[in-house]
């Protein structure tokens, strides 16, 4: 019973909602979207490999005092917040609930496995959980934080809807923006380090010549390597594409082989310094793909 | 009294619900990007099927000569090839207010663990209940395939068990609201044999005159008090303490008392991007205080291990263990000799998260044994869902 009242029951008047969210792209739009009536917290910071996270305890003590977690999901997390959920001992943001709010539901899935089996590498059943990387998606997921703060703090409605109006207004006139700068370089070939790039190039028109990675997950090794070189020959490759948390040497390598260039594109807000919104992060990587 | 209760909850889920709809006033949907790009969100059929998860675990071991430090359990003894593991394990929601965890051993054929956790209780409490691993120190919680070595500490053995110190109880514990990560709990282990009670430090029920629990003094009782402290984003700090009193092992109704505290430091440079390295350092001491016949034994003991991982595949271990008595005679010299030493170092290869190939170096010797030598391979694979890690 008194688990039931916990969680139904809104965030009074001056207690600000807290907002978890695991990856820093999540609590930065948060934050914009909730403004004084929040207060954000990002479980990972942008120079980690949200595949590869340490369960801190310290993690717990944030989840415990969350009103809203935001997830990736799509199984991207699946080997450290499910540890830090069911140590956090708060029922308002566990799966299901209306504080628990998996960003994946807002998006279009790309290359879903109907029936996935790890012989294929690190793939995800549900698709490829990179999304954060395409601003398109990143905005149908503010929608539904914005849709999800308001739910939970009724309250803030009147805040959260000017927010939104000037967020959402910012972003399709700077999508624009990013739509005009990378036009003509429609069709320019890509190589990626992992397939973390696919939201990215789908919105963008850039297209992948291949992963350095043989299958997701696996580390290139120099044969695999030489062979994708042989492959691309010919093909005009332009850039190396990677996170920053990926190693460079064998990138450096290919890209120095094929002509390419080697771009680290910032894949969450904070990867560099410098990079504190979402639309510091695609301003970043705007400008690197639109390089000569 | 309980009616007044009951209407004083409904007015509450009244009030709370009043408050919750005055506030959806304006239903106006502002600027959408679903105006602009449609979306198909694909279907997805729930199926209420648990994580379910299978680790294999094989070994092989050489050792120079037959007189070496015996471990039991898990650990590789003798020449030759060990089905170290086979665990199956199981865990999900039960529904808004339990999760459920099981692990089996097949290898052994044994029930390792089993409990429900509660979610979400009033001051932070949590309430574990079932057969359960005591969180007595570091290395007693693990599962085989959350080792760093193809062998546990000599002090997991010695105090421990020779799997794991474990019972059937509740666990209590509470998330204090300091600015620091701190629980504290204690667990209530019922000591009779067919319970699955498993114990190197405490008697089961079976070491009371009455030959059954007819007392509370028949339990094992534990405590914890766990400290996380994040010095910086890269470099992070657990400290615990523990404590656990039961049942002597060696005198009817005697009792036997154990104490511990373990340290885990950890350096990942995640703020530069480089968080595929890591190193780990870990030291657990133990100190036991056991009625004996007509006596008492104090014995104890540590280890100290060093993990450090290169890249995101490879990773080298290095560990230097002790146990020994301090005073008194021990009861059984073989189970507890006076002292034992043992240096290990191990790599381990870890193709994907899901596999791993580990080759270990062991120089160790105890007390009216020669230095030993031992050598052991193990491969370890698994499959299904991928299970979240503790820190």
């Amino acid at each position: 019973m008194l688990m039931m009242i916990v969680s139904i029951i809104p965030v009074t008047a001056g207690a600000k909602l807290m907002v978890v969210g695991t990856l820093p792209d999540f609590a930065s739009m948060a934050e914009e979207i909730g403004g004084e009536r929040v207060s954000t917290i990002s479980l990972i910071k942008g120079t980690q490999d949200p595949h590869f996270v340490d369960a801190k305890p310290s993690m717990i003590l944030e989840v415990n005092k969350a009103d809203l977690l935001i997830c990736i999901g799509m199984g991207l997390e699946d080997g450290w917040l499910p540890i830090l959920l069911s140590q956090s001992r708060n029922g308002k943001v566990q799966k299901g609930s209306q504080g628990f709010l998996d960003a994946s539901e807002f998006i279009q899935p790309l290359e879903v496995v109907s029936n996935p089996d790890r012989s294929m590498g690190d793939v995800h059943g549900s698709g490829n959980p990179h999304y954060y990387n395409s601003p398109v998606e990143m905005l149908k997921v503010a929608e539904g934080i914005y849709l999800k703060l308001k739910a939970l703090d009724p309250k803030g409605t009147a805040i959260y809807d000017a927010n939104w109006k000037r967020f959402s207004e910012r972003y399709m006139k700077k999508l624009g923006e990013w739509n005009a700068v990378l036009a003509p370089f429609k069709g320019t070939k890509v190589i990626e380090y992992h397939k973390s790039w696919i939201y990215l190039l789908d919105w963008s028109g850039y297209v992948s010549a291949g992963t350095l990675e043989p299958v997701p997950g696996i580390p290139p090794s120099p044969g695999h390597v030489i062979t994708l070189l042989n492959t691309v020959k010919g093909q005009n490759v332009k850039f190396v594409i990677q996170e920053v948390y990926q190693p460079t040497r064998l990138s450096n390598l290919f890209a120095e082989k094929s002509g390419a260039r080697l771009l680290i594109l910032p894949s969450m807000v904070g990867a560099e310094k410098g990079i504190v919104t979402i639309f510091d992060k695609f301003d970043r990587i705007v400008s690197m793909l639109s390089m000569n | 009294m309980e009616a007044d209760a009951q209407s004083g909850s409904d007015k509450e889920i009244e009030a709370a619900i009043s408050a919750d709809s005055s506030g959806q006033a304006d239903k106006t949907k502002p600027i959408s990007i679903s105006d602009v790009v449609r979306t198909r969100v694909p279907v997805t059929v729930a199926r209420f099927i648990p994580d379910i998860s299978f680790i294999l675990d094989i070994g092989f071991g050489w050792f120079d000569h037959s007189d070496h430090i015996y471990q039991g359990g898990h650990a590789i003894n003798v020449n030759g090839f060990k089905l170290q593991g086979l665990e199956m394990a199981v865990s999900g929601a039960v529904d808004p207010y339990f999760k459920y965890d099981m692990n089996f051993q097949f290898a052994e054929l044994e029930l390792e663990e089993a409990y429900l956790t509660t979610v979400s209780l009033p001051i932070n409490m949590q309430i574990r209940a079932g057969l359960m691993n005591a969180p007595f120190g570091r290395q007693n919680p693990l599962h085989l395939h959350s080792w760093s070595f193809t062998n546990p500490p000599l002090i997991q053995t010695r105090f421990m068990s020779e799997d794991h110190f474990k019972g059937l109880g509740p666990e209590l514990s509470f998330l204090l609201p300091l600015p620091w990560y701190m629980t504290v709990g204690g667990q209530m282990f019922d000591t009779k044999p067919e319970s699955g009670f498993s114990s190197s430090s405490f008697g089961s029920s079976e070491m009371t005159r009455a030959g059954g629990i007819d007392s509370l003094a028949a339990f094992v009782y534990t405590a914890k008090v766990d400290n996380f402290f994040p010095l910086s984003d890269d470099w992070s700090m657990n400290w615990g303490l523990n404590g656990a009193w039961g049942l002597s092992p060696y005198v009817m109704d005697g009792r036997a008392q154990l104490y511990g505290t373990d340290l885990f430091l950890k350096w990942r440079p995640i703020s530069s991007g480089m968080d595929a390295l890591a190193v780990g350092l870990t030291i657990e001491y133990m100190f036991r205080m056991t009625q004996v016949p007509d006596s008492y034994m104090d014995d104890h003991g540590g280890y100290a291990q060093l993990d450090v991982q290169f890249t995101r595949r490879w990773m080298i271990g290095l560990r230097g263990d002790y146990t020994g008595t301090i005073s008194g005679t021990p009861p059984d010299e073989w189970l507890w000799p006076a002292w034992q030493t043992r240096g290990s170092i191990d790599v381990t290869f870890m193709p994907t998260h899901f596999s791993k190939l580990r080759l270990q170096f062991d120089l160790g010797r105890q007390e009216g044994q020669d230095v030993y030598q031992a050598v052991f391979l193990q491969v370890e694979v698994g499959v299904g869902e991928h299970m979240a890690h503790k820190f």
